[in-house]
C-alpha cells in the first residue's frame, strides 16, 4: 500500500525523455543542444536562457565568492542564508544571530568585519562563541561576506523570484550549475550534494523509485535536511521556495508530479500503539541497521553504501533533529513506507499494513529525544559512599542526568563543521576529596585499539589516505575555576593554563587508564558509550582542596573515530558551570 | 550565425531522437524451418580459484563463508552465467511472457538464480526462504529502481519489469555479499550458459547474425554467426579477464 499518493493522474514516463516540452524554460533542450552541438563555438545568438542555465559560478564575481566562503565557514551555525538558523545555531551559550539585519544596518560593516577576522568579544559569563577566521579569510573576503549578508537582508524585498536565477545564486555552489551535484563545494561535503538530475530523490511522498512531488521539494527546502549542508531555505520566502522547487523538479529525469500529495492523517498514538510498534520494530528487523535501541548501531551499519558507493549510515532514531525526511508521525510513516531512494533504506509499503506502518512510526517517534539547550548550571550530588568506577553501577542512575549540546569545533584550524556526536549526558558526583563525572553519548561504532577499521566518512581535507585506520573514540573533559567576573576562557587554546585541568580518555586504552592522578573506566553497549572520569578535588591552580561553594565549569569534547574524527576534528560543548554544594 | 546554431541544434535533436527510439521494433510470428545456435563459452587461461567471502552476520542462516557467484568456471573451463543474445534480429518467433512467473529466491543468504533472464513485461516472484530480513535493491536505468524490504513474514513479493534492460543489478544491503543480475529482453533469442558453459537457442530464422556474449566480470564479446534452415551453428567462444 501507499500511505499517500498523487492526487492527480500521473503522466506517462516515456514521451518526456528528450522533447523538452515538459520544461517551459527549455532547460533540458538546452542541455541537449549544448551537449551535442560540438561545432557551435558561441552561444551568443542562442536564447538568453541558454546562457542563464549554463553560466558557471565565477569566483571573479565577488558576491559568488563570498557566498562560497560563507557556506564553507559560517553555514553550520548561521545557516545557509545567514538567518541564524544553522543546525548548530543554539549549541553554544551565545546563539548565532540572524546576521542579515546586522549587516544591512551597519554603516560600513567594519565591526562585523572585525568580528569575522578576530572573533567577537565574549560577554561576561560566556565564552568566545564566534571564532576568529582571520587565518582563512582576508580582509577583502570578510568585507565581501558582510556585503553579501547585507544583500541577503535586502533581497527578500527586492530580488525577483525566477527559479533559474535563484538556483544559480543559492544552489549551484553545492549542486553545480546544471544540478548534477558537482558544485565547487561538493567535494568537501559529507554527505555529498545530490545529483538533482538523477532519480534518487529520497524525501518524497511518491512510491519507491518514482519522482518526487513538487511539494516534497518545497518541503525539503523549507525544512532543511537534518544537520547536513542542505539547511533551511525558508528565509527565502514562500514564493521563492515554490519557484525554486518547480525549477529543481524540471531537472530530474523522473516525472515530478506538480500536484500536492494527499497526505493521510495519522491516527492518535497511545501506549498500546507504541507497544505494537516496538514489536514490529523487532519483527521487521529494523534493528539490523538502526540498532536495538534505535541508535543507528545495527550490525549492518558499517558496510551500508548509497547508490553512489559512499558510506550511508543508518539514522540514529533518538536524534530526530538529524533525521532528514521529517520527524512527525506522517513523515516517518512515509519514509518507512516508501523507503529512501538511492540509499539502503528499503520500502516497507508492500510488506506492512497501513495500521502497522502507523504503529511503527509512532514507536520511532517515541524514541526521539528533545534536543538539549545549554544548561545554566549542572547539579552536583554529594555522595555518602565512595563513587563507583563502573559506569554501569546502579549508583549512577540515582543521579539526575543533564543533557548538554555539542557543536562543531570551529575555533582552531582545521575546523570541523560536521561533528558526529552532538549531545552527551553528564552526571557529577562528589565524595570526600574526589570529583567524578559520569558521561554517556551515542556512537554507532565501538572503535577499539585491536582493530583497524575502514573509515565510514573521510573528508577530502584529511591528509590520511583512504583505507583502514586506527582512530580511537575519545573524550576529553576540561575543568576551570569560573572567574569572579569577566568572560570565560576561550573554548580552544590556552590548554593546561593555570586555571585549567584536563581529563582524557581514549578507547585505545584497553585497561582503565590513569588520568590526572585518577581514573577512567568505560563501557560500550547498543551504540552508547558510558564513561566515568574522576579526579581529586584539588584546585587545578593551587593544588589546594576545593571548598564547598567553589564555582567550576566543564567543557566536553568528543571524537568518533570511525567517522574520521581526530585532533581538532571533534565536537565541543560550551563551558557548563557547576558549584560544589555547601554542607 | 543564428541559422547555423539552429541547424546544429536541430540536427543534434534529431540525432538524439533517433537514438532515443533506438530499440528497434521486434516482429514476432511463426518460424518455419529455423536453425539452432549452440556452443560453449570457455575461460581463456587458468581458471581462477573461486573467491571466498567471510560471512559477518546472521551466521545461523547464512553460514560461515560464501563463494562469490560472480565468476564460476567449471572443471572443463566452461563459464557459467554468460548471457548470450542476438543483437540484430528483428523478426522471428514471438516473445512471450512465461505462463508461470520465474522465481527469484533468497535462500541461505544467496540469490537463486544468480542471473535471471526473462522477456520484458514479466512478473517475478521474489521469495524469502530465509527467516530473516532481506532487502531487494535494484539499480536500473530503463526501469524503475526499487528497494523493497522483505522481512521474514513476507514470503513472496512480486515485481514486474516493464522495459527491456541489460543488466539490472540486484543487491541486499543487509548482506553485502548478495548480488544478482536481472536481464530483461526485447526479443526471444537469448540464452544463459549452464555450469559447463554450454548454451543453445532454437527456432532461429536462417540468416547472418551478430551475437553478443556478456559476463558481469569478463565484459562483452561480439561474434558473428550464420544460421541455415534446419541446421545447427556451433560456436566456441573464449573469454578472458580484462
Amino acid at each position: 500500500m501507499q500511505l499517500v499518493h498523487g492526487a492527480s493522474h500521473r503522466k506517462g514516463v516515456v514521451p518526456r525523455v528528450v522533447l523538452g516540452t515538459r520544461f517551459p524554460d527549455g532547460f533540458r533542450t538546452a542541455v541537449l543542444a549544448l551537449a551535442l552541438a560540438t561545432t557551435t563555438t558561441t552561444t551568443a545568438c542562442a536564447p538568453s536562457w541558454v546562457a542563464t542555465a549554463f553560466e558557471r559560478v565565477r569566483p571573479a564575481s565577488r558576491q559568488a565568492e563570498a557566498w562560497l566562503l560563507f557556506q564553507r565557514h559560517c553555514r553550520s551555525c548561521h545557516g545557509n542564508l545567514g538567518a541564524g538558523d544553522g543546525p548548530y545555531a543554539a549549541t553554544f551559550r551565545t546563539p548565532a544571530p540572524d546576521l542579515r539585519p546586522l549587516a544591512a544596518a551597519a554603516a560600513d560593516g567594519q565591526t562585523l568585519v572585525e568580528h569575522i577576522l578576530r572573533g567577537s568579544p565574549p560577554e561576561d559569563g560566556a565564552e568566545n562563541a564566534m571564532p576568529a577566521f582571520g587565518d582563512v579569510l582576508s580582509d577583502r573576503q570578510a568585507r565581501a561576506i558582510v556585503a553579501l549578508l547585507a544583500h541577503l537582508g535586502r533581497e527578500l524585498q527586492a530580488e525577483d523570484s525566477d527559479g533559474a536565477r535563484l538556483f544559480r545564486a543559492r544552489c549551484a555552489s553545492c549542486h553545480g550549475p546544471s544540478g548534477e551535484g558537482d558544485g565547487p563545494l561538493a567535494a568537501e561535503l559529507i554527505p555529498r550534494p545530490r545529483d538533482l538530475t538523477r532519480s534518487w530523490y529520497r524525501f518524497r511522498s511518491s512510491p519507491s523509485g518514482e519522482g518526487p512531488h513538487i511539494a516534497d521539494l518545497s518541503a525539503s527546502l523549507e525544512r532543511g535536511l537534518g544537520v547536513t549542508a542542505m539547511g533551511r531555505f525558508g528565509a527565502l520566502g514562500h514564493d521563492r521556495i515554490e519557484q525554486l522547487a518547480a525549477f529543481v523538479g524540471a531537472l530530474t529525469t523522473l516525472d515530478p508530479d506538480p500536484e500536492q500529495a494527499t497526505g493521510a492523517v495519522p491516527p492518535a498514538g497511545g501506549e498500546e500503539e507504541i507497544a505494537r510498534g516496538r514489536v514490529l520494530y523487532d519483527e521487521a528487523r529494523c534493528w539490523q541497521c538502526h540498532g536495538v535501541d534505535g541508535r543507528g548501531d545495527g550490525p549492518s551499519g558499517r558496510e551500508l553504501r548509497d547508490d553512489g558507493g559512499r558510506a550511508s549510515l543508518p539514522a540514529n532514531l533518538r536524534r530526530p533533529w538529524r533525521l532528514k525526511g521529517g520527524v512527525d508521525v506522517a513523515s516517518l510513516a512515509r519514509t518507512i513506507g516508501n523507503g529512501l531512494n538511492g540509499t539502503p533504506m528499503p520500502s516497507y509499503g508492500e510488506v506492512l499494513e497501513t495500521d502497522d506502518l502507523w504503529a511503527l512510526a509512532h514507536y520511532v517517534r517515541s524514541l526521539g529525544e528533545a534536543r538539549p539547550v545549554v544548561p545554566i548550571v549542572l547539579p552536583v550530588r554529594r555522595s555518602t559512599r565512595r563513587l563507583p568506577r563502573d559506569p554501569n553501577d546502579r549508583y549512577w542512575t540515582t543521579l539526575d542526568p543533564t543533557s548538554i549540546p555539542l557543536g562543531p569545533q570551529s575555533f582552531v584550524a582545521p575546523r570541523w563543521h560536521r561533528p558526529a556526536i552532538d549531545v552527551a549526558e553528564v552526571r557529577v558526583g562528589w565524595f570526600a576529596d574526589e570529583l567524578a563525572f559520569h558521561l554517556a553519548w551515542d556512537d554507532p561504532f565501538e572503535d577499539r585499539a585491536s582493530e583497524d577499521v575502514a573509515l565510514v566518512a573521510q573528508s577530502v581535507d584529511d591528509p590520511r589516505r583512504p583505507g583502514r585506520w586506527r582512530l580511537p573514540d575519545q573524550a576529553s573533559l576540561r575543568l576551570i575555576r569560573v572567574p569572579e567576573e569577566g568572560p570565560l576562557p576561550p573554548l580552544e587554546g590556552h590548554e593546561d593554563g593555570p586555571l585549567q585541568a584536563r581529563l582524557r580518555w581514549s578507547s585505545e586504552a584497553q585497561q582503565p587508564s590513569e588520568v590526572d592522578g585518577c581514573c577512567a573506566s568505560a563501557s560500550f553497549d547498543n551504540g552508547r558509550w558510558q564513561l566515568v572520569l574522576a579526579r581529586s578535588r584539588v584546585a587545578p591552580e593551587t593544588r589546594q582542596l576545593l571548598r564547598p561553594g567553589a564555582r567550576l565549569a566543564l567543557s566536553l569534547q568528543l571524537w568518533e573515530g570511525s567517522q574520521g574524527e581526530h585532533g581538532p576534528r571533534h565536537a565541543i560543548s560550551s563551558w557548563i558551570p557547576f558549584t560544589l554544594p555547601e554542607g | 550565425m543564428r541559422t547555423s546554431t539552429l541547424t546544429v541544434t536541430l540536427t543534434a535533436l534529431a540525432a538524439f531522437l533517433a537514438l532515443g527510439t533506438g530499440a528497434h521494433a521486434y516482429d514476432g510470428g511463426p518460424v518455419a524451418d529455423g536453425g539452432t545456435i549452440s556452443g560453449t563459452v570457455v575461460f581463456d587461461g587458468a581458471a581462477p580459484a573461486p573467491e571466498k567471502i567471510a560471512v559477518t552476520k546472521d551466521k545461523p542462516v547464512c553460514g560461515e563463508e560464501k563463494v562469490s557467484p560472480a565468476l564460476a568456471v567449471g572443471a572443463d573451463g566452461g563459464i557459467a552465467n554468460v548471457v548470450v543474445r542476438l543483437t540484430n534480429i528483428s523478426k522471428g518467433k514471438p516473445l512471450e511472457v512465461p505462463a508461470s512467473n520465474p522465481v527469484f529466491d533468497q535462500k541461505g543468504c544467496e540469490y537463486t538464480p544468480h542471473v535471471l533472464l526473462f522477456p520484458a513485461g514479466t512478473t517475478i516472484d521474489i521469495l524469502n526462504s530465509d527467516g530473516i530480513l532481506h532487502n531487494v535493491h535494484t539499480t536500473s536505468e530503463a526501469n524503475t529502481s526499487f528497494n523493497q524490504a522483505q522481512p521474514k513474514f513476507k514470503k513472496k513479493l512480486q515485481k514486474t519489469i516493464e522495459k527491456p534492460e541489460m543488466g539490472i543489478k540486484v543487491v541486499c544491503d543487509a548482506h553485502g555479499w548478495m548480488s544478482a543480475w536481472w536481464i530483461s529482453q526485447d526479443h526471444p533469442y537469448y540464452a544463459l550458459t549452464d555450469a559447463k558453459g554450454a548454451f543453445s537457442m532454437g527456432d532461429v530464422p536462417a540468416g547472418d547474425y551478430d551475437i553478443e556474449f556478456w559476463h558481469e566480470t569478463l565484459g562483452k564479446h561480439m561474434d558473428k554467426v550464420s544460421v541455415t534452415a534446419g541446421g545447427t551453428a556451433t560456436l566456441t567462444v573464449k573469454m578472458a579477464k580484462k
